[in-house]
C-alpha cells in the first residue's frame, strides 16, 4: 500500500517538520528554572491545557489503530472515546486534578508517595516509566515507517528526523514547548481529519449511505454493545473494565496527561483545561473510526493482518493531489504531540522521582534544569535504539497495552482510596498495589494456560482494580492509622473544608 | 510535608502571536495547494477543491483572530 508524496504535498509535509521544531524553539526563552521546564513555570491557561492533553492523547497509532478496530469490530470503538474517555476526563477534573495541584507536587508517583510511602513511589515510577519508554520505542519505529512508506525516506533517517524534530524544542522549551506544539499542531490534526472524513462521507452517500453499505457487509458492526460472549469488546467488559477503571485510570494517573494541569497557572486554570479537554475528545471519533467505516464501506477486501491499513487505504485511495500533504501533516501531527508529551513526562519522572530522590537530594535549581535537559536527550536516544526490536516483535504494542492493564486498576485503587478515605495507610497503599498487580498478572497467565489465550484486559483492568480495592482496605484496618498531620492537604476532608489549610496550600503552590 | 514553592517571578505566556503566524502561513499553503489538486477515481476536481480551500479558510481564519488577540492583548503592556 505505497502512497508517495510529491510535489505540493511534500513541500508541505518538509514546511511542517521544518516549522514545528522552531515553533517550539520559540518557548525556550520561558525556561529558567526547573519548574519553568517541568511544569512550564505553573502559568498554563485552560485552553492550552485543555488542546495540550487531547493532542499528547491522540497518536498516530489512535489513527491507524481505531480505524483498524472500526474495520474489523465497528462503531462500538466509540466507546473509547464516548464512554470511557469524556466521563474519565470530568471525574479527573472534578476529583483528582485539585489534589494534585494544590499538593505542588511535579509527578503523580510523588503525590501518591507523599500519601502512602517512597516505597509506592518507586515502584509507580518504574512502572509508568518503563511503560513509557516503550511507547516511545513504538512512536519512533511508527514515524520512521510512515517517513519510509509515504516519502522514500529510508527508517532510520525517518526515525533521526523525528528525533532531531522533536529533541530540538522538548530539550530547550521543557513542558512549555511541548504543550505549545500540540496546541499548535491540534488545529492541523483535526482539518486535515475532518478534509479526509467529510471527502469520505461525500463517496459512500453520507451517514445514512455509509450505515446502509456496512451492515450490508456486516449486520452487528452498526452496534454500539458488542454480546456478551464477544472475544475482545463483551459489552459488559466495557461497560465495567473501560468506562470504570481502565480510562478513570488512563486519565487520572498517567503522567503525560496529568502534568499539564500541574502546570496551570490557578488551581481554577487546571480543573477547567482537564474539562475542557473533553470537548475536543468528542469529536475524536469522527477522527478515527467512521474513516475506518469508511474503507470498510468501499474497499471490504483488507485481510485480518491488515485491517490496521485502514486509514492509510484511505488516505491513499480518496485523498487527490494537493490534499495529502496536509492529511499526512494531521498524521504527523499526531505522532510529534504524543512523542514530545511522553518524553518531557519520562523524564520528568525520573528527574523528580529517582534522581532527586535517590542520587543528587540537595541539587541547586540549576543543576536539576540540566539533568532535565540531560534526561530528555537520554530518552530520545534510548528510543532510538529500542525501536527496532518492533521489527523483531510485531505484538510488542500490544504487550505494551497489556503491560498498562496489569498495573492500572491498582494504581487507580490506591489514589481513589488515598484521597477520599483517610484510614487508608502505608501498609495497605503497599500491599494493595502489590496484591493488585499480583491479582492482574495472575489472571493474565492463568487464563491464557487454562483457555489457551488471556481473557479480555478490560476484565483484567476491572478484577485488578478490585482486588486492589479490597486488599488496600483490609490490610488498612488491620494496620495503624496514619497520624492526621501527615495527611493534611492529601486527603478529602482535610483540605476542602479547612480553609486556612487550603489557603496556606493554595499559596504554597503558587510560590506565593 | 507540602513543598515550599520558592519561584517568585510572574510571567505569563504570550503564545497568540506565534499561533496566529503559524496557522496562517499553513492556510496559506493549503490554499495555494489547491490549484494542484488532480480528480481521482472516487472525489471529483471541483470536490478536491472546495475542501482544500474549507481546509485553508479555517486555518488562515483562525491564524487572522489570534494574530489579532496577540496584538491587541499586547497594546496595554506597552502603554504601561
Amino acid at each position: 500500500m505505497e502512497i508517495n508524496i510529491t510535489g505540493i504535498d511534500f513541500f508541505i509535509v518538509v514546511a511542517y517538520l521544518v516549522a514545528i521544531p522552531c515553533f517550539g524553539f520559540y518557548f525556550k526563552r520561558y525556561v529558567k528554572s526547573e519548574k519553568d521546564f517541568f511544569l512550564a513555570g505553573r502559568m498554563l491557561p485552560w485552553w492550552i491545557i485543555g488542546f495540550s492533553i487531547i493532542g499528547t492523547n491522540i497518536g498516530a497509532n489512535d489513527f491507524c489503530g481505531a480505524a483498524g478496530g472500526a474495520y474489523r469490530f465497528g462503531l462500538n470503538q466509540v466507546h473509547f472515546e464516548w464512554m470511557g474517555a469524556i466521563p474519565a476526563i470530568v471525574l479527573s477534573a472534578l476529583l483528582f486534578v485539585p489534589y494534585f495541584w494544590r499538593a505542588g507536587v511535579y509527578t503523580v508517583p510523588e503525590f501518591l508517595g507523599r500519601r502512602y510511602n517512597p516505597f509506592v513511589r518507586l515502584v509507580q515510577t518504574i512502572l509508568w516509566g518503563g511503560f513509557m519508554i516503550f511507547m516511545l520505542g513504538q512512536f519512533f519505529w511508527a514515524s520512521g515507517l510512515m517517513l519510509e512508506e509515504y516519502m522514500g525516506i529510508p527508517l532510520v533517517y525517518g526515525m533521526l528526523i523525528t528525533a532531531v524534530v522533536v529533541g530540538l524544542y522538548t530539550v530547550l522549551g521543557g513542558l512549555a514547548a511541548v504543550a505549545m506544539t500540540d496546541v499548535v499542531q491540534i488545529l492541523v490534526m483535526f482539518v486535515g481529519g475532518f478534509s479526509l472524513t467529510i471527502l469520505g462521507l461525500m463517496c459512500v452517500g453520507g451517514w445514512s449511505g455509509l450505515a446502509e453499505k456496512v451492515t450490508a457487509l456486516h449486520p452487528n458492526h452498526m452496534n454500539l454493545f458488542l454480546p456478551v460472549d464477544h472475544p475482545v469488546y463483551p459489552w459488559p467488559g466495557v461497560v465495567l473494565g473501560l468506562c470504570f477503571v481502565a480510562s478513570p485510570a488512563w486519565w487520572c494517573c498517567n503522567q503525560a496527561i496529568i502534568q499539564r494541569t500541574l502546570g496551570a497557572k490557578s488551581e481554577w486554570d487546571a480543573k477547567a483545561g482537564m474539562m475542557f479537554a473533553a470537548l475536543p475528545k468528542m469529536f475524536v471519533p469522527i477522527l478515527t473510526t467512521v474513516p475506518g467505516l469508511i474503507a470498510l464501506a468501499l474497499y471490504p477486501e483488507l485481510t485480518a493482518e491488515n485491517m490496521d491499513k485502514a486509514y492509510p487505504w484511505v488516505i491513499k485511495n480518496l485523498l487527490p493531489t494537493g490534499l495529502t500533504g496536509l492529511v499526512f501533516a494531521a498524521f504527523l501531527a499526531a505522532l510529534l504531540s504524543s512523542v514530545d508529551s511522553t518524553v518531557n513526562s519520562a523524564a520528568t519522572l525520573f528527574t523528580k522521582d529517582i534522581y532527586c530522590e535517590y542520587i543528587v537530594r540537595k541539587g541547586s535549581d540549576r543543576h536539576y534544569l540540566l539533568v532535565g535537559r540531560i534526561m530528555t536527550a537520554a530518552f530520545i536516544i534510548l528510543a532510538i535504539f529500542i525501536a527496532p526490536v518492533n521489527k523483531y516483535f510485531p505484538g510488542l504494542f500490544v504487550a505494551g497495552g497489556t503491560m498498562l492493564s496489569l498495573f492500572q486498576g491498582p494504581t487507580l485503587a490506591i489514589l481513589l482510596l488515598g484521597i477520599y478515605w483517610r484510614r487508608a495507610n502505608k501498609a495497605g497503599g503497599v500491599v494493595g498495589m502489590l496484591g493488585g498487580v499480583a491479582v492482574s498478572t495472575g489472571l493474565y497467565f492463568g487464563t491464557w494456560r487454562a483457555l489457551g489465550e488471556p481473557i479480555s484486559f478490560m476484565y483484567i483492568s476491572w478484577w485488578s482494580f478490585l482486588a486492589g480495592l479490597v486488599i488496600t482496605t483490609i490490610v488498612s484496618l488491620l494496620t495503624k492509622p496514619q497520624p492526621v498531620e501527615e495527611l493534611q492537604g492529601l486527603v478529602y476532608g482535610l483540605i476542602m473544608k479547612d480553609e486556612n489549610v487550603q489557603e496556606t496550600l493554595a499559596d504554597r503552590a503558587k510560590g506565593d | 510535608m507540602i513543598e515550599e514553592q520558592t519561584d517568585s517571578s510572574h510571567k505569563e505566556l504570550r503564545p497568540l502571536g506565534i499561533l496566529g503566524i503559524f496557522w496562517l502561513v499553513m492556510g496559506l499553503l493549503v490554499y495555494i495547494a489547491a490549484l494542484f489538486v488532480e480528480a481521482n477515481e472516487y472525489v471529483s476536481r471541483t470536490q478536491g477543491i472546495t475542501t482544500n480551500l474549507a481546509a485553508g479558510s479555517i486555518l488562515t481564519l483562525i491564524g487572522i483572530f489570534c494574530l489579532y488577540r496577540g496584538r491587541k492583548k499586547k497594546i496595554p503592556k506597552q502603554n504601561r
